[in-house]
This record gives structure tokens, C-alpha cells and sequence, in this order.
């Protein structure tokens, strides 16, 4: 039985959106699952869930995205939401220094929780600043940046799951 | 005041079993796979089967859900019970805390708006 539940699972994957207040999670969230963005902003308290399929190379996989309510420190995440998680998303707003200041600390917070983790380190709103601008702080955040996105103009937001989808199949 | 909580019972395959039907009517989903209409539900269940210890409680608080059937936030625990003939299930307690919640959100949107 416990067999059957795995292959009937085996190409759904759970992935997580996580990273301080204000960053753009539940915009990255909304522009994968529907396609749209609002200026307005409103807070995340928990969690919310949703699913959209992608299809890489001829393989169906299912990403189930959850989006949790930032917080400054990754420690004050709640444990149960990592539960089965394939893939992590720490997202932090390129404009705003104090939401990666901590990216060593959350970083290492998270490997060690969840260690053969697939992360992706995400810098959103990019549309708010110049190329120079962005390589600059890549430059001085010290750690690797793995994607640049805007969940308001949909720039690498298709690229950032996609990323995470070829994983999964890899 | 006490909040109201769904208690549901769903096999190993995540088919429900029982509800008690107090949040959300269940009738059309009896002896259907719940992990079909519950994204949730799916991204966690087969790790809940697998891993979760008898007897042991797994909290998953303030979730948000926009189900036609159930709009608003709630309190997700799960357990791992024994079903008929010897075989593991699992129970599902949804609790209403929409209201609760509310007022938090909307306390948390207005200290997240004078920092951003």
C-alpha cells in the first residue's frame, strides 16, 4: 500500500516560499499559480496552498506551493510547514538591505533542519532597480544569488519554477 | 468563546471515511480521494502516513484557505488513528479560526505597513 501511495505521489512536490515581511512571496505566489500581480499589499498570517502543473522535457510535475507568512528569522517558521518539502524558496526584496541581512543565518537555519534540500535564493523587485544597481548588491551580499525576479512584470518567475521543476526530474 | 472544529477521518489512501460535518458538508466527497480537492492536504499526507508516530499530534496553525466550502483561517491537526480491521487512518481536525485571525491580520498589516 505504502508503495502504491508513493508512485501515485511521485511527481508532486511540495515547495515552500519563505523569507521576511513585505518581499513579494505571496506576488512570486500569485503570478506562478494565476498570472497576476497587485500593488497592494496584504500581510500573510500563516499559510496558504495551492498547485499548478508545469511540463518539463514531456514530464507533468505538480508543484505544490506553499506560502508562508514572512518573518524576520526563519526560526520563528513554524516546524510543521516544512513537512515533505522537495524545495525551499528564500526570497528576500532587493530594495530593502534588512531583509537580507540574515540570509547567512536563515540559510544555514534551514540546511541544517532540512539537510539534501534543494534551496533557491531569489532576489525579488527587480523592476525597482538598475542592472548595476542589482550586481552590486550581489557582489556585496557575499552568498549566491540564484535568481533575480519581479513578480510584477513576471520576469524569471516561469524561469525560477521551472528551475526548481528540472530539478525534481533530474 | 469555543470554536467549532471538524473532526474527519480519512483511510490510508486519503479517501474519506467520517466527518462530523460542523464547518463544511462532506457528502460529495464520501469514498473520494480528499487529496484531490486539497492541495494541502496533498503536499503533506504521504509523510504524515509515513512518518507521524502513533499517538503523536502534528499542529499546522493559521492556514488559509479559499475553498468555496471553507473561506478563512484555520487550525489543521492531524493523528494517526486505527480503522477498521486493523489498518492505519488518519484524523483530521479542522478548527475555525477565522475570526481570531482576522483581527491578527489585520493587527500585523498595519505594523508590516509602517516598516515597509
Amino acid at each position: 500500500m505504502r508503495l502504491q501511495i508513493l508512485i501515485n505521489f511521485m511527481l508532486s512536490r511540495k515547495v515552500i516560499l519563505t523569507g521576511s515581511f513585505g518581499v513579494g512571496k505571496t506576488s512570486l505566489f500569485s503570478r506562478f499559480i494565476n498570472n497576476t500581480f497587485s500593488d497592494r499589499y496584504i500581510t500573510t498570517i500563516g499559510v496558504k496552498v495551492d498547485k499548478k502543473s508545469l511540463e518539463i522535457d514531456g514530464q507533468e510535475i505538480s508543484i505544490l506551493l506553499w506560502d508562508i507568512a514572512g518573518e524576520v528569522t526563519q526560526n520563528k517558521v513554524p516546524n510543521s510547514y516544512f513537512l515533505g518539502a522537495s524545495a525551499i524558496i528564500y526570497v528576500f526584496d532587493l530594495t530593502r538591505p534588512s531583509t537580507y541581512k540574515n540570509i547567512k543565518l536563515d540559510i544555514d537555519y534551514l540546511n541544517k533542519m532540512l539537510p539534501n534540500i534543494t534551496i533557491l535564493i531569489v532576489g525579488n523587485k527587480k523592476d525597482l532597480l538598475d542592472q548595476e544597481k542589482i550586481k552590486t548588491i550581489g557582489e556585496d551580499l557575499g552568498y549566491p544569488i540564484d535568481l533575480y525576479t519581479s513578480a510584477k512584470t513576471g520576469e524569471n518567475v516561469e524561469n525560477l519554477f521551472e528551475t526548481i521543476g528540472r530539478g525534481f526530474i533530474e | 468563546m469555543s470554536k467549532v472544529r471538524q473532526t474527519i477521518t480519512l483511510d490510508q489512501r486519503g479517501y474519506l471515511l467520517t466527518s462530523c460535518d460542523s464547518l463544511f458538508p462532506t457528502e460529495k466527497f464520501l469514498n473520494k480521494d480528499l487529496k484531490e480537492f486539497f492541495p494541502f492536504l496533498e503536499s503533506v499526507f504521504v509523510d504524515l502516513i509515513q512518518t507521524l508516530e502513533t499517538g503523536r499530534i502534528i499542529q499546522f496553525p493559521k492556514v488559509e484557505t479559499k475553498h468555496i466550502f471553507l473561506p478563512g483561517f484555520y487550525d489543521y491537526s492531524f493523528r494517526l488513528i486505527r480503522i477498521r480491521n486493523e489498518e492505519i487512518g488518519l484524523q483530521w481536525d479542522v478548527v475555525d479560526a477565522t475570526n481570531e485571525y482576522t483581527d491578527l491580520q489585520t493587527e500585523q498589516q498595519s505594523a508590516h505597513e509602517k516598516e515597509l
